[in-house]
C-alpha cells in the first residue's frame, strides 16, 4: 500500500476545502463524546477480559470505536442501547480476529499497574483486599482457560448484566441458544475454580 | 446439576446489586439459593464477575474521547487520501508498463536490424545503456516525487 504522508494529508485537506465534510462518521463529535464516556470503560474491561491482554485491549478499543464511527449500519441506529450492542459486537469480532492472528497472550491483565494492587492502611481491610485479589487472580486464570466464546458469554451475562437478547446480538448467536451455552460455560468456570482451589 | 427455573430472578437481583442490600423479595431468593446448588453456584460466580468488572473498569486507563475522535479523523483523512490517489497510482503503473513495452519492442527491432548485437560492440552497449538510463531516470524521479 502506498504511504500517505502528512504533507499529502494537508494537501488533501486544502484541496477539499473543509475536509470534515468528506469524513462520513456515524455520529457527530458531541454525540460521540457522550457515547464514548459512557461506554469506553466497560468495552475496555470486556476486551481486556476476553483477550487477557491489556495492550491488545487498548488497541482494540481504539479500533472498535473507529469501525463504529465509519460504519454505515451504525449511522442508522438511533437507540443508544442498540449502538452499544453493535459496539460490543465489533469489539468481539476484533478480539476473535486478533486471537486468530496471534494466539499467544502477552501482557496479562493482572500484571500491570491497577490490575490487582490496592492500597489499604487498615490491616484487616488489607487482608480482605488481599483475599479478594487472590480470588480475582484465580478468576482471571480460570477465565483464560475457557473458550473465547465462553468468556464472552459469562462476562456479558454476569459482569455486565446483559440480557439473552443483547448477548445474542453481540455474539451473533440465536437467542434460544444462549441459555444452554451460558449454563455450560458456567459449569466449566465453576469446575476450573474449584479445581484451582483444591 | 440441572439449571433452576429461578435463575433469571437470582441473576437479576445480583446484577441490580440488590443481593447484598437486602432489597424486598431478596430474602426469599437468598433462602432458595442457599438450598439450590445451581442458584448458589450462579450467585457465587456472578458476584465474583461483577466485582471483577468493577475493579477492571476502575483500572481501565482509556484515552480521552477527544483523542479518540482526533485519531479517527486523521485516519479517515488518510484513508480518503489513499483512496483518492489510487487511480493516479494505477495510471502511473500503466504508464510504466507501456514504457517498458515500447522499450522492449524497440530492443527487439534493434536486435533484428543490428545482428552485431550477438557479438556486442562496446560502443553500441554504451549507447544502449545510456538509452535505458534516459528512459528509466524520469520514471525514478516521478515515483520518488510521488511518495513525497
Amino acid at each position: 500500500m502506498r504511504d500517505v504522508t502528512l504533507s499529502s494529508l494537508e494537501r488533501l485537506g486544502l484541496e477539499t476545502a473543509g475536509a470534515e465534510d468528506t469524513l462520513t462518521f456515524s455520529m457527530d463529535e458531541d454525540a460521540f463524546r457522550l457515547f464514548y464516556d459512557r461506554t469506553a470503560r466497560p468495552v475496555w474491561a470486556y476486551l481486556a477480559r476476553i483477550t487477557g491482554d491489556r495492550q491488545l485491549a487498548d488497541d482494540l478499543l481504539q479500533e472498535s470505536y473507529y469501525r463504529l464511527l465509519r460504519s454505515r449500519a451504525a449511522s442508522e441506529i438511533d437507540d443508544e442501547a442498540h449502538r452499544r450492542n453493535y459496539l460490543f459486537r465489533i469489539a468481539t469480532n476484533l478480539a476473535h480476529d486478533a486471537r486468530r492472528r496471534a494466539p499467544a497472550e502477552t501482557t496479562s491483565l493482572d500484571d500491570g499497574p491497577g490490575g490487582s494492587v490496592h492500597d489499604h492502611a487498615d490491616p484487616q481491610s488489607a487482608g480482605d483486599a488481599a483475599g479478594r485479589a487472590v480470588e480475582r487472580m484465580d478468576l482471571s486464570r480460570a477465565m483464560k482457560q475457557l473458550k473465547p466464546r465462553e468468556r464472552s458469554l459469562l462476562w456479558l451475562a454476569y459482569a455486565q448484566g446483559s440480557t439473552h437478547v443483547e448477548i445474542a446480538q453481540t455474539l451473533g448467536l440465536k437467542t434460544g441458544s444462549i441459555k444452554p451455552l451460558l449454563f455450560r460455560a458456567r459449569r466449566r468456570l465453576s469446575a476450573l475454580l474449584l479445581g484451582g482451589a483444591r | 446439576m440441572n439449571a433452576c427455573p429461578r435463575e433469571p430472578e437470582v441473576i437479576e437481583a445480583v446484577t441490580r446489586g440488590e443481593w447484598m442490600q437486602g432489597a424486598p423479595g431478596v430474602d426469599d431468593l437468598r433462602a432458595h439459593a442457599a438450598a439450590c446448588a445451581a442458584c448458589g453456584e450462579l450467585v457465587t460466580l456472578a458476584q465474583a464477575l461483577r466485582e471483577d468488572h468493577a475493579v477492571v473498569c476502575r483500572a481501565a486507563n482509556v484515552p480521552a474521547a477527544g483523542t479518540v475522535w482526533w485519531r479517527a479523523t486523521i485516519r479517515a483523512r488518510a484513508e480518503a487520501a489513499e483512496k483518492a490517489s489510487r487511480p493516479i497510482t494505477l495510471a502511473q503503473g500503466l504508464a510504466g508498463a507501456a514504457v517498458a513495452g515500447v522499450a522492449a519492442t524497440f530492443a527487439g527491432i534493434a536486435w533484428r536490424l543490428f545482428p552485431t548485437f550477438a557479438q556486442p560492440d562496446p560502443l553500441v552497449m554504451l549507447a544502449l545503456g545510456l538509452g535505458v538510463c534516459i528512459v528509466v531516470a524520469p520514471l525514478v524521479v516521478v515515483f520518488t516525487l510521488a511518495r513525497d
